[in-house]
């Protein structure tokens, strides 16, 4: 059995208000505080429907004795992040959250409220530039990534990191949102998934086989610079993989294969052609 | 007790009343200092000079369950952001947004084609082609400036009805628009090549729909995937500036075809009992293609050719099983294990037929058929994790994942990973971690694939294709010596090698070290810093032909980044801050023959961003935002740097060079708050 307040909101709003060290009334712009939803907090127990029973709270704090917490959430909170997260997904553990259970920041104990925050108007995560900072308070590097010189629009606010990835779900690789990387890249770049009468092999199977997605000092977020990134795979008879070096770059050595587009001066088509003379990926 | 308390008697006195309206209007103008591209790449400024400055966020909410929601950005530029949801609490959701994104590419570019953002590019009447571009004597008085930008359009709208107990019905539709000239390439055989803008003209259409049931211990949601690519331009010609045969004095290329994709999944989760939990989702999609072909060569000398399809009819069959089941031992609470399959097959059905190319409009070539790859992953994998302490908690897995591939020179290849990771809480001031992974590839033989097509050097091994060893360490180290004050140390090392390899990748490391610092002044003042730096590097080994001395490659990538700022609302009318950052990156090549080969001059990039703004809210209504950024950016590539539209004498490019530019934004706006 539990022992609630005597007046549920009414008992923890004498306390906990605007002014206190967390102020908490913001929640009443939210949808957590109806209480014509069935299934918001505030149509049943209120504030100890997350917090839970708060009776020997309320006793111990009139008796001038700080002994009885609440269960308190974030990552301050000296409460489990699984405690903490059971309290959430007994309400929230459907939608994208079905694979919640044995994904990675589940197992790295992160706590629902380590992300969200639930007691302002509008939780932080909603807005594509705050969220990412949220992300980027543990993926450093990938913050590193996106300010490199050829990125996604991330530190424009143009895009979110939840635009690739689902941090609730553990179901796809790297936590995207579609079944594999490519899925994920064809949601905005639909143009380059064909299928094409001449596929390039690594562009069928992973974009990442080439690209950052997250960023890269090279252009079009290349993991490596033509052609070089070319001549990583690449080494056929009658176009042999010649050493292009610093000679190469200008005067009378200067070579086509270096300057401009490199290799895509003439192999423009590096994501798969459908013209029937097509093969070499140059139509 | 719960179930002797009536909680329909708590009256909730206390509870503030926030029902009706609120919201903010910003409006007022803005100042952009350069008309510079990279500046407006994203950010949609491409003109000096003013621009309006409108943005706007409300909320409506009642007793009875209603509730509104618009948040709004940028409305004055090409760049904007429009989001609304409203609807029913408990019953059902709308959802609407608009917003428009511009992208630049090619810095000072410039070109004497006529026609940019057309399928169909010439050259003025009065152009003489020559065999190299520096004979094209009018080419200097042709040029015309080109901006290669294209600027993507996306609707979206939606609704989310709960239209019984646990179930829910979820429709998503979006259309994006994506338009204008991006760059492109083709030449005639080995002779020459052109660069020229192509016309972007792409429209997706989406729907995205999911039926959701939720119960008490399992979820299940059944969801429908549906898009449609089209490009309102299947190929694109262009007048060849070099001097040619009359037959190849046009050429043509092809641009991206239409397509279709469907992908049908269904998703859950269910809790065997309480320590035992599965989660898994199952998907089977197709991909499909059939435009109309365009003839072997816009060449007449080919017009007679015989395709053996008139179109491709390529379909792409995919499916992907993801199954996690999660073992939680509670006997001891000490335990749990996780184990998860993973099995994503991409089926190529696309018919096969021998086709006889005419390279580059000039050249035919023997038959050669068309490869459609197929593959087949599955991945398996292990954990367990013990808390062996209060303080330590110790992990543990092995993953095992079969890489089955169709056409390529590799048929199968398995990789095996064991991982291990300790992490250490001794008290709530120092957090820490360390994991290590060690992977192994191994590869069946390594076979060159027989479509027709050149023969590679018979040492080259593909990278993604080649036996390799790999290790990863992950150290992370957080401390709070006192409350307001967190510091923060990462490492991260990776390291590939690929020592059966002996043309091809050799090898390739990353290493990142990052601290990151938080400062709390009291409830008011927040402060941060950070500092990043990643190296890669990568070694490559190829060679002219099976006789010839290999050469190398090292390619050695640093970048520096660093940030710092404060945030602070120092009373209820004042809120400030400031944000810094600066990515300098540096790569360097040094390609080596037999010969003492000079390495290449660093690629450079130095990025310099500050921004600052400054509410100060008059009264209850009234206030004001300032606004202020500044960005410096400073690029160096030898690759485009100085070579101009006729600095390569057998490509005409299009002058494109590295930007550099100083700019500034200023932004004063009155905010109206109801």
């Amino acid at each position: 059995a539990e022992d609630f307040t005597r007046k549920g909101a009414d008992s923890c709003l004498k306390c906990h208000d605007e002014e206190s060290d967390f102020p908490v009334l913001s929640i009443f712009k939210t949808k957590h505080a109806s209480q014509v939803d069935p299934e918001s907090p505030f149509a049943s127990a209120q504030c100890e429907s997350c917090h839970g029973a708060g009776k020997d709270h309320e006793r111990s704090q009139k008796k001038g004795k700080d002994d009885k917490p609440m269960l308190t959430f974030g990552k301050t909170s000296n409460i489990p992040a699984s405690q903490q997260n059971k309290v959430c997904l007994g309400c929230h553990q459907n939608h994208g959250r079905t694979g919640w259970t044995g994904s990675v920041h589940e197992e790295e104990d992160v706590a629902c409220a380590s992300c969200h925050q639930v007691h302002v108007e509008r939780d932080r995560v909603f807005n594509a530039q705050a969220q990412q900072q949220v992300c980027f308070g543990c993926h450093a590097t990938t913050r590193a990534e996106s300010h490199r010189a050829s990125a996604h629009p991330l530190r424009f606010g143009q895009m979110s990191c939840s635009d690739c990835h689902n941090p609730h779900d553990s179901n796809n690789d790297s936590l995207l949102n579609r079944s594999n990387i490519n899925d994920t890249c064809y949601t905005c770049h639909a143009e380059k998934r064909g299928p094409f009468l001449w596929e390039h092999a690594p562009v069928a199977e992973d974009c990442t086989i080439c690209h950052n997605p997250h960023g890269s000092n090279h252009q079009a977020m290349l993991k490596q610079r033509p052609p070089l990134l070319c001549q990583q795979c690449h080494s056929p008879s009658g176009h042999p993989s010649t050493a292009y070096t610093s000679e190469n770059a200008s005067g009378n050595f200067q070579s086509r294969f270096v300057l401009g587009r490199s290799c895509s001066n003439c192999h423009s088509q590096v994501h798969g052609s459908n013209h029937p003379s097509g093969a070499t990926i140059s139509r | 007790s719960a179930n002797d308390t009536d909680f329909s008697k708590w009256k909730c006195k206390l509870c503030p009343d926030y029902s009706g309206w609120t919201g903010d209007v910003a409006f007022g103008l803005g100042f952009v200092s350069e008309d510079d591209l990279r500046f407006a790449d994203f950010r949609g400024q491409d003109e000096q000079g003013l621009y309006l400055a409108i943005d706007g966020r409300a909320h409506y909410q009642d007793a009875d369950g209603y509730y509104f929601n618009l948040n709004s950005h940028n409305l004055g530029l090409d760049s904007r952001q429009l989001e609304i949801n409203g609807g029913h609490q408990g019953k059902y959701e709308y959802r609407f947004g608009w917003s428009e994104i511009s992208k630049y590419r090619g810095y000072g570019s410039q070109t004497p084609f006529l026609g940019a953002g057309t399928d169909n590019l010439t050259l003025p009447t009065d152009w003489v082609p020559a065999v190299s571009t520096d004979q094209m004597t009018q080419l200097g008085g042709l040029l015309l400036n080109t901006s290669l930008k294209t600027h993507r359009k996306i609707l979206d709208a939606g609704v989310t009805w709960k239209f019984a107990q646990n179930w829910e019905y979820r429709f998503d539709y979006q259309k994006q628009k994506k338009n204008g000239t991006r760059p492109f390439a083709a030449g005639l055989f080995f002779n020459n090549a052109s660069q020229f803008p192509v016309p972007v003209d792409f429209t997706t259409d989406q729907i995205d729909m999911v039926l959701s049931w939720l119960g008490k211990r399992s979820q299940v949601r059944i969801g429908l995937i549906g898009s449609w690519f089209d490009n309102a331009n299947n190929s694109v010609t262009w007048q060849n500036p070099f001097t040619s045969g009359a037959n190849t004095q046009t050429l043509r290329a092809a641009l991206e075809p239409d397509n279709k994709y469907y992908q049908l999944s269904v998703s859950g989760a269910f809790a065997l009992s309480p320590k035992v939990k599965l989660s898994g989702s199952a998907s089977i999609g197709e991909m499909s293609q059939d435009d109309q072909f365009i003839p072997y060569s816009i060449n007449p000398l080919f017009s007679d050719a015989q395709l053996p399809r008139t179109s491709l009819d390529a379909q792409v069959d995919t499916s992907t099983f993801n199954l996690s089941g999660k073992l939680s031992a509670r006997l001891n609470r000490k335990l749990t294990f996780t184990a998860r399959v993973k099995f994503d097959e991409r089926d190529n059905k696309t018919p096969v037929d021998l086709y006889t190319p005419v390279t580059t409009d000039l050249v035919p070539s023997a038959g050669r058929l068309n490869r459609p790859y197929s593959y087949d992953k599955e991945k398996y994998s292990a954990d367990l994790r013990f808390r062996a302490h209060r303080v330590v908690k110790l992990s543990t897995g092995v993953k095992f994942e079969n890489l089955d591939r169709t056409l390529q020179a590799v048929e199968e290849s398995e990789e095996t990973t064991l991982w291990g990771e300790i992490k250490l809480n001794p008290n709530a001031q120092v957090q820490g971690r360390i994991k290590f992974e060690d992977s192994k590839r191994d590869i069946s033989d390594y076979l060159q694939p027989d479509d027709g097509g050149s023969v590679d050097h018979p040492l080259l091994r593909k990278f993604n294709q080649a036996d390799r060893d790999r290790e990863r360490l992950q150290v992370e180290i957080n401390i709070y010596p006192i409350e307001a004050l967190g510091i923060n140390l990462s490492f991260f090392h990776a390291r590939d090698d690929y020592e059966e390899s002996q043309i091809g990748l050799q090898k390739s490391d990353e290493e990142s070290y990052t601290i990151d610092l938080s400062y709390a002044v009291g409830t008011k003042i927040n402060l941060y810093a950070f500092l990043t730096e990643d190296d890669i590097d990568a070694e490559l080994v190829n060679a002219t032909g099976v006789n010839a001395i290999p050469w190398n490659a090292i390619t050695k990538d640093s970048i520096t980044t660093a940030g710092l700022g404060l945030s602070t609302n120092l009373n209820k009318k004042v809120s400030l801050g400031l944000d810094f950052v600066s990515s300098n990156s540096k790569g360097d090549i040094s390609v080596q023959t037999d010969q003492n080969e000079a390495p290449f001059s660093p690629l450079r990039t130095n990025l310099k961003n500050a921004r600052i703004h400054f509410d100060y809210q008059v009264n209850d209504h009234w206030g004001y935002k300032l606004y202020t950024e500044y960005e410096k950016y400073y690029s160096k590539d030898w690759a485009i740097d100085g070579v101009g539209v006729d600095g390569i004498g057998s490509v005409l490019t299009l002058g494109t060079q590295s930007p550099n530019y100083s700019a500034w934004i200023f932004r004063l706006q009155a905010n109206y708050r109801f």
